[in-house]
């Protein structure tokens, strides 16, 4: 390393920006740190539920990311990264990135740039073509996944209120857009809001609300389910999950795989192989994640995504992927990476969505079509904060000392999760808020439930509610940098 | 005549409907949105929180 050491950083989003934030308060001016992101928006993704219900703008949950950067001194390209090229150009030996610049003056012209350690915080590609016919593009289904889809998502259910409204019954269907999808926690969370806001405006009987999901159960959440400490019992997710749904009239249809949406009509087909269809008026189907889609590039320009990447896209860490060939009961918190580094360039780690996890956590299954009912497992919210707050200070350690000690835990079977799954809005909503630990279930060291119960709770209430309502302020205080924002946990 | 609690009509739970779960009492659900009980379930939750929470550090 010639000078100070180049850390660049791709993406901005959760993951990405906790990795910034915690880089440049770690090691100040020891480093330089360089964030490339196609969006100059940081947007507090939880929040875009209440966009999608019209109690917020979408406004209220992003801000420009420039000012910020400046203020900390932090170099800000926003581009696509294109390339990673991890052992440079022949005979330099110098690893750098190539970028497209996206916005600004630069716009479509391309850059090269140098780094020492690189952290890979892409998030996902929202992958609407796996499933034709999904997605806003193709103007059938609606999406929350960012805030500008989830304004779009709020304009359409408008237009089903303004029809109940009238006497037109209408078929609501919200839930998870192919077999191998995943945040069923923000399916479900949109699926209760809506049916709360409905039931606010006194047209329940006019709405059939469906939830459609991947899980081969209701209360799976892509992470095989929980069992919860609930008022004096150890409860499964599935009975508290079906009792919200109980509670606000919605219909469940687990196990279905959906491979193809039509105006006004989902395409399923069963664990049992039954090839069925759904009528629709209003659809939110979240769609299946992969990787951005950045390749890698030897000194030669020889083809090397394949040392980086997995065919998913998702990038290669020091997981033991091998263990997916076990069976699922051996599966254990073993198999998932504790450092979030590329076993081949140890200088590069992936944090949040972007690394490849070595397997689902919940049974995989496929229906006799051969279509996945294996949910993805869920790396969004607080767990991607925590692995990329844990990768921060490891990387600020090894910088700092000249050794990569690892000290900081950082992987999804080491840490703890907190969800809340937020109905309604303002003062008098309500939640179901669960804490879990470990997040990886582990049946070797907790073989009644997999998780330490002494940690793992759940309970329904308006307490959860303010929780949630108060992380969206506190969050954003925390993202924008402002005084004490590092007091803050993830 | 008593409003229905259970929403989705028996018709279609008699033949399908297998996820046994819980349906919450009138008190439970006075319970979730009493403002008094729910503040201090709220400073409860908050330190069962920063306990799992301080796990992470």
């Amino acid at each position: 390393m010639n000078g100070k050491p180049k850390i660049i950083i791709i993406g901005a989003g959760i993951s990405g920006h906790t990795v910034s934030l915690n880089l440049i308060r770690k090691l100040k001016r020891k480093a330089e740190i360089i964030v490339i992101s196609p969006n100059g928006n940081y947007q507090w993704v939880p929040s875009n539920i209440w966009i999608g219900t019209g109690h917020m703008k979408a406004k209220q949950v992003y801000f420009p990311l420039k000012p910020v950067y400046d203020k900390l001194g932090i170099d800000f390209h926003q581009a696509k990264v294109i390339s990673i090229h991890p052992e440079g150009d022949t005979g330099e030996n110098n690893p750098y990135v190539t970028a497209e610049y996206v916005a600004g003056e630069k716009s479509g012209q391309n850059t090269k740039i140098y780094y020492d350690f690189l952290v890979n915080a892409t998030g996902p590609k929202l992958n609407f073509e796996a499933v034709p016919g999904l997605g806003p593009d193709a103007g059938n289904t609606v999406s929350i996944c960012t805030y500008g889809h989830a304004t779009h998502a709020y304009e359409e259910l408008s237009k089903v209120i303004e029809k109940m409204k009238k006497g037109q019954r209408q078929k609501i269907v919200i839930g998870l857009g192919h077999g191998g999808a995943t945040c069923q926690g923000a399916a479900l969370e949109y699926t209760l809001n809506v049916a709360s806001l409905i039931k606010k405006q006194g047209l329940e009987d006019m709405a059939d609300i469906r939830y459609i999901t991947n899980e081969m159960f209701i209360g799976d959440l892509g992470m095989g389910g929980a069992y919860v400490k609930n008022s004096g019992y150890i409860a499964h997710t599935r009975n508290i999950v079906s009792s919200l749904f109980y509670e606000y009239g919605v219909k469940w249809y687990t196990q279905s795989s959906v491979y193809k949406v039509e105006s006004g009509k989902i395409y399923y087909e069963t664990y049992q192989g039954e090839a069925l269809t759904m009528d629709y008026d209003f659809a939110m189907l979240i769609p299946p994640f992969s990787g951005v889609g950045i390749t890698g590039v030897g000194p030669n320009g020889e083809n090397y995504t394949d040392k980086l990447f997995k065919p998913n896209k998702l990038m290669i860490v020091d997981a033991n992927y091998e263990s997916a060939k076990k069976p699922y009961h051996e599966w254990s918190g073993e198999d998932w990476p504790k450092k979030l580094q590329n076993p081949t360039y140890p200088n590069i780690f992936a944090v949040g969505i972007a690394f490849a996890p070595p397997h689902s956590i919940s049974k995989p299954h496929t229906t006799p079509g051969g279509r996945p009912l294996t949910p993805a497992p869920p790396r969004t919210g607080m767990p991607s904060a925590v692995m990329a707050h844990a990768t921060a200070l490891n990387l600020a350690e090894w910088i700092k000392t000249g050794n990569p000690t690892f000290k900081h835990k950082a992987s999804m079977a080491e840490i703890a999760s907190v969800c809340v799954v937020s109905i309604g809005y303002g003062l008098r909503g309500v939640a179901g808020s669960m804490s879990v630990f470990p997040t990886i279930p582990d049946f070797k060291k907790y073989p009644d439930f997999g998780r330490d119960v002494r940690y793992t709770i759940g309970e329904v209430g308006t307490a959860g509610h303010w929780f949630k309502w108060l992380m969206h302020y506190v969050f954003l205080w925390k993202a924008k940098a402002k005084p004490f924002w590092w007091m803050i946990p993830d | 005549m008593n409003k229905r609690k259970v929403k989705i009509p028996w018709s279609e739970r008699a033949y399908n409907d297998w996820n046994f779960g819980m349906y919450p009492t009138r008190f439970e659900q006075w319970k979730r949105r009493c403002l008094i009980i729910q503040f201090f379930r709220f400073i409860i939750l908050s330190l069962k929180f920063k306990k799992t929470a301080s796990i992470n550090d």
